[in-house]
């Protein structure tokens, strides 16, 4: 897999050989580190994309080595990450107004009960139609998998993946690796259609309006 | 919710944005050293979303959830996708205890006999079963068709009369004062909580009141007014009064302020209750962890 980066050629070529002198294992090490990174800017609640911060934190991190001999990478990306949240944080003081609270504007008022559970049973139907379309873009096997693996909650879960984990030959630590990837290939194809489809539902809608006009 | 364990319980305050700047610090060394450490974290992550969207989180995790994860829309749009994979879990665990009812599985000690004469004479009688149970399933499936394709027609119909209605629905909000119009409909969100306020302490039957509950509410948020707010957290019992036992219970609930009073709330599912009366008894917990009578409420639940 060939690593994705948003800065300079020397300066990749100087942090992958750091990473690793096998060039496939250093791309898959500078994959796994980008992925650690999006997910603390993530977790951490930062103003600008996860994905912009970890480039940033990459940039200077791959800046560095042009000076320094760094002992432990991953340390120091942290150290790095930890800075430009610290930056983040002070260049956009958040505001938090309502359309930041969970379901947006829309969750806090009172609006015609009848006309939202009419909206939910055709947003079921579109989430349903939009799951089905990408599972098929994924091998059958892992579309059977990824299913599997989710389909145990509560107490039942811990078990359930247990015997699915002995079922399928592997550790539990692997078992899950396998569902997180194959979780965050399917998740943004389902979240992409669902955005394409609503806002056609929406379309469509406003078109019937303005013929009813 | 699962009892879990400690690091996971740490983890998910981690993600809830629930810890002290110390513990988050170490929390982030120990995933950004440890590749097993992050899977786990992402786990943690996953099944938090999956459980806020199939609805089995505790009323606390639930409000801090929604308060300190959910409160950006890509990770609305992440609780979509769980809900969708919600969904395609629960037909497929459907689908698994359907088939394990097929009767496959009693024939298979017939096919373990020793004697190769019986074995062939087994085989041969398999192969005519086979062929017969291939032509009841082929009918079955021929019949399940045609059914399937009814319900897709009548899936459709259906589909015509609610954007009918939707339309219906937006006329007459045309009619309506400008302040009361919205645009609820490309939006797509759930039905807001029915929030009821208890009264006093436990009254006489005829001075009780009624929570009413539409068929349409999935969720009831009890407001539970306090004298004193002496407590951190609070946990409240859902009783029969002619039944010595819980039906519900509340844990780790908090204390706001709604008007100028204090109250806690408690969210729970509309239909974890039947219609009937109730006694509600709130405790608080002491900095020690030991649980103290606050108050009882009663009140009587009607489902229309």
């Amino acid at each position: 897999m060939a690593a994705q980066s948003a800065f300079g050629g020397d300066d990749l070529e100087r942090l992958l050989l750091r990473l690793d002198s096998d060039r496939t294992v250093a791309s898959k090490k500078y994959e796994e580190i980008r992925r650690t990174l999006i997910k603390f800017f993530d977790w951490n609640g930062c103003s600008l994309r996860p994905e912009e911060l970890t480039d940033e934190t990459l940039n200077r991190l791959a800046g560095k080595l042009r000076s320094e001999a760094i002992q432990n990478m991953n340390a120091y990306a942290l150290s790095v990450a930890r800075f430009v949240r610290l930056e983040d944080f002070k260049r956009h003081q958040r505001v938090s107004s309502i359309e930041d609270m969970p379901g947006g504007i829309e969750f806090h008022v009172n609006p015609g009960d009848r006309e939202e559970e009419i909206v939910e049973s055709i947003d079921k139907q579109i989430r349903q139609a939009c799951l089905r379309h990408c599972r098929t873009k994924l091998q059958p096997e892992d579309s059977a998998f990824v299913i599997a693996f989710y389909s145990a909650d509560g107490e039942k879960q811990k078990v359930h993946r247990e015997r699915l984990a002995r079922t399928q030959g592997m550790t539990i630590a692997a078992l899950r690796t396998r569902a997180h990837r194959l979780r965050e290939k399917l998740e943004p194809c389902v979240i992409r259609c669902l955005e394409n489809r609503r806002k056609s539902f929406a379309a469509s809608y406003s078109r019937r309006q303005a013929e009813l006009r | 919710m699962v009892p879990t364990m400690p690091n996971e319980n740490l983890m998910k305050r981690y993600l809830l944005n629930d810890l002290p700047a110390e513990e988050r610090t170490r929390v982030e060394d120990e995933y950004f050293a440890d590749a097993v450490r992050f899977e786990e974290l992402v786990g943690v992550e996953n099944d938090l979303i999956d459980s806020y969207a199939r609805g089995t989180l505790s009323a606390s995790e639930r409000r801090q959830f929604e308060q300190h994860y959910a409160n950006r829309p890509e990770r609305r749009a992440r609780i979509d996708f769980a809900k969708a994979l919600a969904q395609a879990a629960l037909q497929e665990v459907e689908s698994v205890a359907a088939h394990k009812t097929s009767s496959w599985r009693s024939l298979q000690p017939y096919f373990q006999a020793s004697r190769p004469q019986l074995q062939w004479a087994l085989v041969g009688t398999a192969v005519l079963l086979v062929g017969v149970l291939l032509g009841m399933q082929n009918y079955r499936l021929h019949r399940e068709l045609q059914e399937a394709q009814a319900n897709a027609s009548q899936l459709r119909q259906q589909q015509d009369t609610l954007r009918e209605q939707i339309e219906e629905l937006a006329a007459q909000r045309q009619h309506a004062p400008e302040s009361q119009q919205g645009s609820q409909v490309a939006r797509l969100e759930p039905p807001a909580d029915l929030t009821f306020k208890l009264g006093s302490v436990i009254r006489d039957p005829a001075g009780q009141e009624d929570l009413v509950i539409p068929p349409d509410r999935p969720w009831v948020k009890l407001e539970i007014p306090l004298d004193r707010n002496a407590y951190k957290t609070y946990e409240a019992v859902l009783m029969r009064p002619e039944q010595n036992r819980e039906i519900l219970k509340g844990q780790e609930l908090q204390s706001y302020s709604v008007g100028g009073e204090v109250v806690v709330t408690w969210r729970f599912q509309a239909n974890s209750i039947q219609s009937g009366d109730y006694i509600v008894h709130l405790m608080g917990k002491t900095a020690a962890g030991k649980l103290e009578k606050v108050k009882s409420y009663s009140f009587r639940a009607v489902h229309k």
